[in-house]
């Protein structure tokens, strides 16, 4: 048996035991849903920043910066951006006034049914969409990694789909963030190590790597090119570039923060200061992280160089391939395996945001009226949501196969909560005037915007060379309509406007006075959920 | 979860069943106290100039680098300002963190204040 499977196993045998546990402990929604809310401020940190650090970080940004240099790294500090909005506006009311979803907190001052039932329409897509680009993702990677093994694309899909199925089914909130939290320290752990190696390799002189950097050899087309990796513009290129650029900085600052998975991790702690301590630990760990990122990036650019890493694998194995280079098959082994626990538990804080969503935004609220006909009957639903969302998402996956150009998917994820949910919920908070029409407007405009400029953009809109296979071709054979990959730049302001739009023509000014409570409950914690 | 709340237009799920007044009043006295006023004209004047700073100084890049590419191609340390540019940011959004955890600090106070007075006022009422 070869050394990443060994690795793997662990991982797998210790998750289980905490799963076990979790299951073990105390029963019942809040439990099931939310970790009890008895999860600590550092613990719930890690998780987030698990949550966050998936393996399009971990192994994608790496990869990115080693093929594109400084423009790579924009991905990077972009990731911990994101955090200021959730830091400053978003964590500590959605904790004071919510139970478990986003939707609860809109339904404090809107319509329930209507805004909860369009609410969990946006956050299934998301999570959906999110999902299949992980399994995508997983199951090329693990199929890579376990190559010598011989496990295939579909049994690696059906080996972390099974898994996510038993993590979440069984073991809830708790587990998967325990999950989450493990996994993100052997991240951490496998980052710091690796940094220093590749800083040991210039002798641990900064100025070494970064002189190396400047001038890096790659071959195109048979010519011999040498490429400076510390200036800008390998990627972002006139004339659409810097757009290009300012939507994707534009869905960091906003798009994250309605990301259902992310915001679901609020409701885990026990009080709103307890969800701000969880964000500052976040984005220590993840401003970190990514600092180090960008010294494997071009770690990995110059000691193997770009034309070492598209024939090995291509950019998702430049940090796996590096560890190889510097410390051999055993650690190659250790991070290829922490890379699996990196997809695993991304995949399974979706499953869960996803089912709960499902279960108590609109089988409960929407459906039953907030009624729980029987004890634990959103919970039961639930458990079953969480296995028909996975049972899906891994038949896409397989069915998508392993070249598929996921990247649409996760762009598309992220656009729509910007667009969708960031929108609704700041003005939620901040808007006394907001109204129902206004937030369905809002979350309408946000959803259908950026769905309908992706399938308009190059990314999905492109004329391929006749020799392009088939499963990596754009769905549509013509010139893009829409210059953008990312539609953020214009689909976000669409959100927002459709939500002033909508409120400002329905004239409803019925549950103005809600308002008052909403303010003063996010602001103070009064009546808060109990951990 | 009390089902009489649904038939209602938005009385939330959350605020049946936990004791505190549901009644428009209530809050609307809260909110238009002096404390209360307090309190939130402090969260605004660090939270919204904080954030258009940050968003304003990460909105720079791409602005620069349409505008200005030279500056964001030429080396300080070796290495281009574009590098650096990104390690601002992380550095930036870390001071921002700092100052608002002790900024927070205060509105806990405050925010606590308004929250004894509330449930005093309420028991007073029953």
């Amino acid at each position: 048996m070869s050394s990443p499977i060994i690795f793997f196993l662990i991982f797998i045998a210790l998750t289980l035991a905490i799963t076990y546990w979790a299951s073990k402990q105390s029963t019942g929604s809040a439990a099931y849903f939310a970790a009890g809310r008895r999860i600590m401020g550092w613990q719930n940190g890690f998780a987030i920043a698990g949550d966050f650090m998936s393996a399009a970080s971990f192994l994608g940004v790496v990869g990115l910066i080693s093929l594109f240099g400084v423009d790579g790294f924009v991905f990077a500090w972009g990731g911990l951006v994101a955090f200021m909005a959730i830091l400053l506006v978003v964590a500590e009311p959605l904790r004071n006034v919510g139970k478990y979803t986003m939707a609860d907190m809109l339904a404090y001052r809107h319509r329930i049914r209507p805004v909860t039932a369009m609410a969990a329409v946006s956050t299934l897509v998301i999570s959906t969409f999110y999902m299949i680009v992980q399994m995508v993702g997983a199951g090329a990677l693990v199929a890579l990694l376990l190559k010598s093994s011989g496990v295939s694309y579909s049994m690696a899909v059906i080996g972390v789909g099974t898994l996510m199925i038993v993590y979440v089914v069984f073991g809830g909130m708790l587990a998967t963030t325990w999950v989450q939290i493990i996994k993100a320290a052997l991240l951490m752990l496998c980052t710091v190590v690796l940094t220093i190696l590749v800083l040991g390799h210039f002798h641990f002189s900064l100025g070494a790597l970064f002189a190396a950097a400047s001038q890096v050899t790659s071959h195109a087309k048979g010519q011999e090119v040498v490429r400076d990796f510390l200036q800008p513009g390998l990627r972002f290129k006139l004339p659409y570039g810097p757009f290009e650029l300012l939507s994707l900085i534009l869905v960091f600052l906003f798009g994250t923060a309605g990301l259902p998975h992310i915001l679901s991790r609020f409701y885990t702690v026990p009080d709103a200061k307890t969800a701000r301590i969880s964000v500052v630990w976040a984005m220590v760990l993840i401003g970190a992280f990514f600092i180090m990122t960008s010294i494997l990036g071009l770690g990995a650019a110059t000691i193997l160089g770009p034309d070492y890493i598209m024939t090995h694998g291509g950019t998702n194995m430049s940090t796996p391939l590096l560890a190889r280079f510097m410390a051999g098959d055993i650690f190659f082994a250790f991070v290829s395996a922490v890379a699996f626990a990196t997809i695993l538990a991304v995949v399974s804080g979706l499953t869960i945001s996803a089912s709960t969503s499902f279960a108590h935004d609109f089988w409960t609220n929407v459906i039953h009226r907030g009624v729980e006909r029987k004890a634990g009957e959103t919970v039961l639903v639930a458990r079953v949501a969480a296995f028909f969302v996975a049972g899906a998402s891994m038949i896409i996956a397989i069915l998508l196969g392993p070249t598929a150009n996921v990247t649409v998917l996760a762009t598309l994820a992220m656009a729509v909560g910007g667009s969708a949910n960031f929108p609704v919920i700041v003005l939620s908070i901040f808007w006394r005037r907001f109204n129902t029409t206004g937030a369905l407007s809002g979350l309408i405009v946000g959803l259908v915007s950026s769905i309908g400029l992706i399938l308009i953009s190059p990314t999905v809109m492109a004329i391929d060379a006749p020799n392009v296979a088939g499963s990596v071709r754009h769905l549509i054979q013509a010139k893009a309509w829409f210059p953008l990959e990312n539609p953020a730049i214009v689909s976000i302001p669409l959100g927002f406007l459709g939500a002033w739009l909508g409120t400002l023509l329905s004239r409803d000014t019925s549950l103005e006075a809600k308002f008052d409570e909403l303010l003063v409950r996010s602001n103070t914690g009064l009546g808060a959920e109990k951990a | 979860m009390n089902s009489a709340a649904y038939k209602g237009r938005a009385v939330s799920p959350a605020a049946v069943g936990n004791g505190l007044p549901t009644g428009g009043a209530v809050w609307n006295r809260i909110v238009e106290s002096s404390q209360f006023r307090d309190l939130v004209k402090a969260k605004r004047d660090f939270i919204l100039p904080a954030f258009l700073l940050f968003a304003g100084y990460c909105l720079l890049m791409p602005l620069l680098t349409a505008f200005a590419p030279q500056v964001m191609a030429s080396k300080v340390a070796g290495v281009s300002v574009a590098y650096w540019f990104g390690i601002s940011v992380i550095l930036l959004a870390w001071v921002i963190v700092w100052l608002y955890v002790n900024a927070a600090a205060r509105f806990d106070v405050l925010a606590n204040d308004i929250v004894v007075e509330a449930k005093h006022h309420a028991k007073k009422s029953e």
